[in-house]
């Protein structure tokens, strides 16, 4: 039924199939078939390891299809965009089980092989009105649409599988503690002195039955003691989620069997936490969270009351709040991390970006704004001489260098006053005016500084053949009839 | 007969230089003679481009170990003759040359190889020498294949020929035993009656004394032992040729070279030009290992 596509060919008969700039044949669209869902999963586990879906997922739709014959199988359909995508995808279906197709709409050809290298084209339409027609060089077979699958749900499906290296990873965790464990857990974080925010999630109750909703206290810790490490994951009741991307934590111990770090289908508001052995939890926007030394044991005076009542009799100004500001201080450069490079100065970032060492662009984060460019190194934004600099008084806080906020209250007093979330990333000019950048918008800046780079790949074969030299075998062999005709007269064959 | 020339080079090329360079298995073709290999390459050249431009390749690769180098000419004429010698000396080795009355077809070989070998002169020019290297540096790699095949019937050995099929079935019950060994080219006359086994040694060290680059970079051979020849004095007694032959040597153990080195300079006459020639390159070997380890 197939034909292969020659060189300089021009015309295909597939509508809707053409041929790209380098004379692969490619329709709009790209379908792969999986033979079931374990091998659909393998395909997103195999995919997701190299690159995101992240490209993909737009124009990814995931369906199971039904044959004539009943048979169900799972075709993915995404947007061709080029050959280069689908040669990937054309890779990765193979290693799953799978094969892969190119077409527009409803008739696709197999997609080009070792066989083919320009791709294929159909000799013959299959005259059916069903949604996908296949053309293999083993067979050709129309499918009908039976149900899509959402990728999320699939994903959400999917059990973590048992992984005890994940166990020791460093870094902030998510705990979720059933409603009576909590109040126990935070005093234990409380006195253990633990750096940890803590909020109710609450899940509507499941049937009638239910006494209410179920409740449950979600932990942020941004680093778990090593000591508490064994009681925190060995507790019933208790536990502990690594995050792995933005909105979702796998349970310690375990690894979700597709990397969820390439797949942006959940939302960045909310959480979802894959638990080994049991239901995932999902929480679609993330309870209000407070420190846990909120909930430390208070004493109160019995005098206080007293002191307020004579502080209000005698003389209480009526507004004792004053305006911020930045005034310049002599005092020496303490913690220069950030710089705010403003749009004139953008081209000077651009030329000083080529010459910055390769650790400096590693560790450096930048996020671009409409006021310009924000960057922030750890280790001392000295490194990158450009823009205005800012020391961070507080964990997400910068100020001016050379300059001290006034009147001069405690930087952890000046951030609670401004009120922003914590993952905002707060800039206070010189004239007092407060920029908040949402944490997530700092990107690493090599990444942010290469543009997307034309590439080719060159055949590596020939210096195979090089390296792998084989040894000179000798064989025996009859030399045939009269074997010594060309060595002369008397060439031997007389006998001896 | 041009034509029938044309198919025995071809013949050559496919059974035994593409072998010989590129590895893989190689069939000898029949005794060509020393006629016939003296014409073999006049105005000829391997038709198969394929194979030509792989034997090309490989070649250079050689060639680029010891010399910057990035083109060789085509086998030349006098390449060819040695090919076809060396084509020959490994036919004499074959038991399926002769019948049990025609086993004097060995030794009218062995002449014809030692004629022909005496016509083939030294190489003349640096660029020959190392032409030369570039075909036949893998001689002594060349090998074969020799199955002892035990069964409770007996016992045969083939010599390079793959076990018949009726010796190795029932292997069990039978109690079969394959033992495979390898023999290098210089062992090949080995066991072999109708050959003498020291006239094919000193044949075969004829014939790589013509190529004296693949002389020096096969000086850690045990047999043939190295020993100093018209064509390797040639080429130690001027400047390039002594570089080149030292960087041939560079690739091998220094005190094994030094070793060999000296015992051949020891074996020749006192007086005369040779030896001090010798003396010279040894003496440069031992200061450039000095220097190295230093």
């Amino acid at each position: 039924m197939l034909v292969r596509v020659a060189l300089h060919q021009t015309r295909l008969r597939t509508p809707g199939l053409g041929l790209d700039a380098k004379g692969v044949a490619l329709g709009s669209k790209g379908v792969v078939l999986l033979p079931s869902l374990d091998r659909l999963v393998a395909f997103l586990a195999l995919f997701t390891r190299q690159s995101s879906l992240e490209d993909i997922l737009r124009s990814m739709k995931v369906e199971i299809v039904k044959s004539k014959l009943g048979a169900r199988e799972v075709v993915i359909s995404l947007a061709a965009e080029g050959s280069d995508r689908m040669d990937k995808v054309a890779e990765i279906a193979r290693l799953a089980g799978g094969f892969t197709f190119t077409g527009t709409t409803r008739h696709f050809v197999q997609y080009r092989d070792g066989g083919a290298p320009f791709g294929y084209d159909v000799a013959e339409l299959l005259a059916q009105d069903a949604s996908y027609a296949l053309y293999h060089t083993s067979f050709s077979q129309v499918y009908t649409v039976d149900r899509p699958i959402e990728v999320r749900s699939l994903l959400l499906r999917l059990e973590p599988q048992l992984d005890p290296s994940t166990a020791d990873e460093p870094g902030p965790k998510w705990i979720c503690a059933e409603k009576g464990l909590g109040p126990a857990l935070i005093s234990y974080f409380v006195r253990s002195n633990v750096d940890a925010d803590v909020g109710l999630a609450e899940w509507a109750a499941e049937s009638s039955f239910d006494e209410g909703p179920v409740q449950r206290y979600l932990f942020r810790v941004e680093q778990i003691p090593d000591r508490m490490r064994p009681l925190l994951t060995s507790t019933p009741g208790i536990a502990v989620f690594q995050p792995v991307t933005e909105g979702v934590g796998v349970q310690l111990g375990f690894r979700h069997p597709v990397n969820l770090r390439a797949c942006p289908v959940f939302a960045r508001d909310g959480l979802v936490l894959f638990r080994g052995g049991d239901e995932p939890l999902e929480i679609p926007t993330l309870p209000a969270l407070g420190p846990v030394t909120a909930f430390a044991r208070v004493e109160l005076r019995e005098d206080v009351s007293t002191a307020r009542t004579q502080a209000t009799t005698v003389s209480r100004p009526a507004n004792i709040q004053l305006t911020l500001r930045m005034v310049p201080t002599t005092d020496p450069w303490r913690g220069v991390t950030a710089s705010w490079v403003r749009p004139d100065e953008m081209r000077l970032l651009r030329r000083m970006a080529y010459l910055l060492g390769a650790e400096t662009l590693r560790r450096a984060t930048v996020a671009f704004t409409e006021h310009g460019a924000f960057v922030r190194l750890t280790s001392g934004v000295e490194a990158i001489p450009v823009g205005e600099f800012f020391r961070e008084v507080h964990p997400g806080l910068f100020v001016p260098a050379g300059y001290d906020p006034l009147p001069a209250v405690s930087p952890d007093v000046l951030h609670k006053s401004i009120g922003a979330p914590q993952n905002v990333v707060l800039f206070v000019g010189r004239d007092a005016r407060v920029i908040g950048i949402d944490g997530a918008a700092f990107v690493s800046l090599e990444s942010a500084l290469l543009e997307a780079q034309d590439w080719a790949l060159l055949p590596a074969g020939a210096i195979e053949p090089a390296l792998a030299t084989e040894v000179p075998r000798l064989v025996l062999e009859s030399p045939g009839f009269r074997p010594m005709r060309d060595i002369g007269p008397g060439g031997g064959d007389e006998g001896g | 007969m041009a034509r029938d020339l044309s198919l025995r080079l071809e013949e050559l090329a496919h059974g035994l230089v593409g072998p010989l360079i590129l590895g893989g298995t190689a069939h000898l073709v029949a005794p060509l003679g020393p006629e016939l290999a003296f014409e073999l390459g006049v105005g000829r050249r391997i038709s198969d481009d394929d194979l030509r431009s792989r034997i090309d390749l490989a070649r250079v690769r050689q060639a680029r170990a010891i010399a910057p180098i990035d083109t060789l000419p085509d086998i030349s004429p006098g390449e060819w003759a040695l090919i076809a010698a060396l084509n020959d000396l490994l036919q004499a080795t074959n038991h399926e040359l002769s019948s049990p009355f025609t086993r004097g077809r060995h030794i009218t070989l062995l002449d014809t190889t030692e004629r022909l070998l005496a016509a083939i002169e030294g190489p003349r020019t640096t660029i020959e020498a190392i032409v030369r290297h570039a075909t036949f540096a893998r001689i002594f790699e060349l090998e074969r294949t020799d199955t002892l095949v035990s069964a409770w019937a007996g016992t045969i050995d083939y010599r390079g020929q793959e076990p018949e099929k009726s010796m190795t079935f029932w292997p069990g019950l039978r109690r079969v035993r394959v033992d495979p060994r390898k023999v290098p080219i210089q062992a090949m006359a080995d066991g072999f009656d109708a050959l003498p086994t020291a006239r094919y040694v000193q044949l075969l060290t004829e014939l790589v004394s013509r190529s004296p680059l693949t002389d020096f970079a096969t000086i850690e051979r045990t047999s043939p032992p190295f020993a100093w020849t018209r064509a390797t004095l040639e080429l130690v007694s001027y400047p390039t040729g002594r570089t080149l032959a030292s960087r041939a040597l560079s690739k091998l153990h220094s005190q094994q070279v030094l070793t060999v080195l000296q015992a051949a300079t020891r074996a020749l006459p006192p007086s005369g030009p040779a030896r001090p020639i010798a003396e010279s390159f040894s003496k440069e070997i031992v200061e450039r290992a000095t220097a190295t380890r230093a």
